[in-house]
């Protein structure tokens, strides 16, 4: 009863003070705006309401909940006076978006498939916030992007000479002839008039007006390497095989035309290329064919709870990334992790320094995939580590997508050592074998792992070390196509076998298990 | 002139004075329960989503998070409670369960049982019983499981992926597990459970939430064989064990239907026992708990059933009527920290509810809590059952009744309503209607005999009973029923 009523007085406070506190020109504050992206994360809007085309929103797909896209602020929209009431037209304003928040029950959109949930409680400092992005989003809206307008430019006495090639790094283009050049009056940047998709170069020259003496800087982003010169200086080296990535220069300009050489190459994959500048009376103007949006929200990389490995090893089953529904995060005080596919029963990732960061899963309703934290990450096949073929060249059973399990094997669960909380994974294989997986965590500059696998019972089984497009042996070791990966067996009788199969190399080494069997293999790896 | 006006307007005042004196004086909720936030040490995030007794005497509670804790002298004050961690990185875990000297558990992917070997007080055995279902990743894809039945069964229902469809093994199934650990498909078309559990008879009863083929939250009676509504995850009647469990695939239902219609065209439909009405009694039904001796008042047997989105704990009177559950649910307790999802009633009469509003807000304004609730040992006047009869219905008091206001027509009134039955999510209250209330007898000390001029087949029945008076003129606490008539019993022959 009491609780009810404080919610009820919270409404109207809320109500009134957001109608007080907040003129127009506070919903602009692009402080607000990027606050209010933050609390549209926190506050769990964003898994209903979808904001950006390439970035859907499933929940929301499934209850019809309203988008914010395209002209809607300020817009008539239909609702419904409770769920399933009578229907009423009602304007799109901070009214009605405070009202939805508070009392999402009252009226209901009436697109939606059903009303909202009451939301997490939003206090007035929020709500000002929420509203101030919100109403950005909507085309037409009063804010604008918080870095600021962008115009278009042109460069004057606009030449480019485009060439061929195939670098990982910009070339000396001086001492290479264009296979195509052209020039014009005034220009736009864009490596479409190379008129080819990969391995090519561009030079693009021309004058840029400079009205005011001051500093001036460019934002230059590009896939792949670009540099940019003004008056003869290098302002911005974006150099080198990346994706679309920005950086900044500046440099001080007089009065009069300023000289710029922008020299872009392309090795493969997309081409993008993006310019502006801004300085003296100039906000961002763009001078290249692509802008550079400021970094995009949806399936970032979430962080704020990470899962700390001090003195003992810890576990974290979820959805990881790289491995399936499945998936056992195992964390090392050794400053090692793994991931073992509870679908494969396989090593799926391997990383060294930190172990996993929760907050996708811990945060709203903890949606998709968490990728591990820590750095040199690598990915190792998850097809089954064990099987029983019926020849010795009958295909590998393989883990078409991350949903298939593993055939014949059964997975029964993991037992921690007492002494340091490591697990050792035990499964079946058939009804006749029991495998004891325990993966060994070695100290180091670079960490390492060793995987100790004990297999008990009788029967002959293949186990199967790696499988890539490339393996090759090497100073008693094998080093695994396509990753810094090195495999090795300490203490093996057997030979390992590197066989063709399905156009991959496979390293197996078949066991006949007699009561039992055990089999060492250390894994190191580098980026 | 002045004086009688000035004397009038002060008897006024008096009068007004003594009704809020005497409306104040009405007993509340908190007369009779005490609830009890149990606080928790710092940094420790308990989104309770399950709760068990270990059998020597301590708690053991487990989080969405993935912990599991114990937490010794469960009963003691509060803020004296010790909390031990005793596993942790589960895969969102929604039930705990001891039996056999193992700590069930059911995580998104699999049936796990644990144990502490090495005498540390903390779990070092994860066995996995079953892990016969699929996960996509799909973060809807929750798995809620029960105790041991009578005869040693774990019942595990599966959500859906999303809300609609079926992507993967068994989602939108009810399995069992057996004691040696083999997986038994049981029951399909469910939705998205907020909980499952066991009632005094070992029978499984889950709560499906509102969504496609769900107009409202309900709680749903678990049967082999059955059909609870939500044809997106027929397909897998294809496989072989459904083939040997469950047999061929049911009738799809028709959309845009009512209940009552596609019964008789589908045997294997199973009609909700109860249903909450969606933003009158909750809008997520979840975890339900009973009182086995009466130690925690007069409710015994009865289900008191969470809801997450309101942070209350409603209570369920189930009956059969032709061999098919249906009842009642009354409005029971409000007040807790936030969004109930699990609740565990101890045999000495403590309930323990706990919960979370992570992605799914909640009215209690907390993001995690775990509540106790006493029983302070008076009984509040409530309706304590309401039975179904050929002609109306019969209410049975917690107190014996007052006569008069018992037996006068006005002191009831009712309306009845149900929802439309089909592929899109949830919907409108439908069909109302508005039975009228022809006869009251006063049968008996603490029951009444409610006679209406028709009874509508699968309606909820609310009956508003606020006239009604105990014999110590105390008015009833909760005093409306929402019986859900998914059958109407035969008249009694001559």
């Amino acid at each position: 009863m009491q609780r009810i009523k404080r919610g009820q007085s919270l409404c109207v406070i809320g109500l009134s003070a957001v109608g007080l506190l907040l003129p127009a020109e506070a919903a602009d504050d692009a402080k607000f705006i990027a606050r209010g992206k933050e609390l549209f994360q926190s506050k769990i809007c964003f898994t209903c309401h979808q904001v950006d085309e390439n970035v859907p929103a499933p929940a929301g797909i499934a209850m019809k909940a309203p988008k914010f896209m395209g002209g809607f602020w300020g817009k008539k929209r239909v609702v419904t006076l409770g769920y399933g009431g009578p229907e009423a037209t009602v304007t799109f304003d901070e009214a009605y978006f405070t009202e939805s928040i508070l009392k999402p029950m009252d009226k209901v959109s009436k697109e939606a498939a059903a009303p909202m949930p009451p939301p997490p409680a939003v206090n007035d400092g929020e709500m000002k916030a929420l509203i101030a992005y919100v109403r950005s989003l909507s085309e037409g809206g009063s804010a604008e992007d918080p870095d600021g307008l962008i115009a278009k430019g042109k460069i004057n006495n606009f030449t480019f000479a485009a060439y061929k090639g195939s670098w990982d790094r910009l070339p000396d283009f001086s001492k290479l002839k264009p296979f195509k050049t052209g020039k014009a009056k005034s220009g736009t940047a864009d490596p479409g008039l190379a008129g080819v998709g990969e391995n090519f170069g561009v030079v693009f020259e021309g004058d840029i007006e400079i009205a005011k003496k001051g500093d001036y800087s460019f934002n230059l982003g590009s896939d792949d390497g670009t540099r940019l010169h003004i008056n003869g200086r290098l302002v911005v080296d974006n150099d080198g095989v990346h994706g679309m990535r920005a950086k900044k220069g500046s440099i001080a300009l007089e009065p009069g035309a300023a000289r710029l050489r922008l020299e872009y190459f392309e090795r493969g994959g997309e081409e993008r290329l993006a310019l502006d500048m801004s300085g003296p009376g100039i906000k961002r103007l763009q001078l290249a064919k692509q802008t550079i949006k400021p970094a995009r929200r949806g399936p970032a990389f979430p962080t704020g709870n990470p899962i700390t490995v001090t003195d003992e090893a810890r576990i974290y089953r979820n959805f990881i990334e790289g491995g399936s529904p499945r998936g056992i995060g195992v964390g090392y005080p050794e400053k090692v992790n793994l991931c073992f596919d509870a679908n494969t029963m396989q090593i799926a990732m391997l990383w060294h320094g930190a172990f996993m960061d929760a907050a996708r899963h811990w945060n709203g309703r903890g949606q998709g995939f968490q990728r591990p934290s820590g750095h040199y990450l690598i990915r190792l096949n998850r097809d089954q580590p064990f099987a029983q073929l019926d020849s010795h060249d009958a295909a590998w059973p393989k883990a078409e997508g991350r949903d298939t399990r593993a055939k014949g094997l059964k997975f029964r669960g993991y037992f921690l050592l007492p002494e340091n909380r490591r697990p050792i994974f035990g499964y079946k294989i058939g009804d006749d074998l029991q495998v004891a997986d325990y993966a060994e965590p070695n100290a180091g500059a670079l960490p390492s792992i060793t995987r100790r696998l004990r297999i008990r019972g009788n029967g002959k089984v293949w186990y199967l070390a790696a499988a890539a497009a490339s393996i090759t042996e090497e100073d008693g070791g094998y080093n695994i196509g396509g990753t810094l990966l090195r495999v090795s067996f300490p203490e093996l009788e057997a030979e390992p076998v590197i066989r063709e199969s399905g156009g991959r190399k496979e390293l197996l080494i078949k066991l006949n298990v007699e009561g039992q069997a055990t089999l060492k293999q250390h894994y190191e790896w580098n980026l | 002139m002045m004086n009688q006006v000035t004397r009038l307007a002060l008897l006024a005042g008096l009068a007004l004075g003594q009704a809020a004196a005497l409306r104040a004086a009405d007993p509340v909720e908190s007369d009779y329960y005490q609830i009890d936030a149990i606080p928790m040490p710092d940094g420790v995030v308990m989104e309770t989503s399950g709760i068990e007794m270990m059998p020597d005497g301590k708690l053991a509670i487990c989080s969405r998070r993935g912990d599991v804790y114990v937490l010794s002298d469960p009963f003691g004050a509060p803020d004296k409670i010790r909390w031990t961690l005793y596993a942790e990185g589960l895969h969102e875990p929604l039930n705990l369960a001891f039996s056999d000297g193992w700590l069930y558990c059911t995580q998104r992917g699999e049936l796990t049982r644990m144990k502490d070997v090495s005498g540390d007080d903390r779990a070092d055995i994860f066995e996995t019983v079953n892990d016969g279902w699929g996960i996509t990743g799909d973060y809807h894809e929750y798995a809620f499981g029960t105790r041991p039945d009578p005869n040693g069964d774990m019942w595990i229902v599966l959500c859906l992926t999303g809300s609609f469809s079926s992507q993967i093994d068994y989602r939108g199934w009810c399995v069992r597990v057996t004691k040696d650990g083999e997986l038994i498909p049981t029951a399909s078309g469910i939705r998205s459970p907020g909980g499952i559990g066991l009632n005094h008879l070992g029978e499984a009863f889950f709560a499906d939430n509102q969504g496609p083929w769900n107009g409202s939250s309900s709680l749903k009676p678990l049967s082999h064989g059955s059909f609870q509504g939500h044809p997106g995850g027929f397909r897998w009647y294809d496989l072989a064990a459904a083939k040997t469990s469950m047999g061929k695939r049911p009738t799809e239902p028709k959309t845009n239907s009512r209940w009552v219609a596609e019964r008789p065209k589908i045997p294997e439909l199973v009609p909700s026992a109860i249903v909450f009405p969606h933003g009158i009694l909750g809008n997520s039904t979840a975890g339900f708990a009973y009182d086995s001796n009466g130690k925690f008042g007069p409710f015994k047997n009865q289900l008191l059933v969470c809801d997450q989105t309101f942070s209350v704990v409603n209570r369920a009177f189930l009956e059969k009527v032709n061999g098919v559950y249906q009842g009642a649910a009354f409005s029971f307790l409000k007040g807790f920290g936030s969004g109930n999802i699990s609740a565990y009633m101890h045999p000495n009469g403590t309930l323990f509810v706990g919960g979370t509003d992570r992605g799914w807000g909640a009215r209690g304004g907390r993001r995690f809590a775990l509540d106790r609730v006493t029983w302070k040992g008076g009984v509040p006047f409530e309706m304590h059952e309401m039975r179904a009869k050929p002609d109306g219905f019969e209410l049975t008091f917690t107190h014996e009744v007052e006569a008069v206001s018992a037996g006068n027509l006005a002191s009831y009134s009712m309306s009845a309503y149900t929802y439309i039955y089909r592929s899109d999510y949830g919907s409108p209250v439908v069909d109302k209607m508005t039975p009228k209330v022809v006869g009251v007898e006063v049968t008996g000390p603490k029951t009444v005999r409610v006679t209406v001029d028709k009874l509508i087949h699968g309606h909820v029945h609310e009956l508003h009973a606020k006239g009604v008076r105990s014999a110590k003129g105390l008015p009833i606490l909760h005093p409306v029923g929402y019986y859900t008539l998914n059958e109407i019993p035969p008249g009694e022959l001559n």
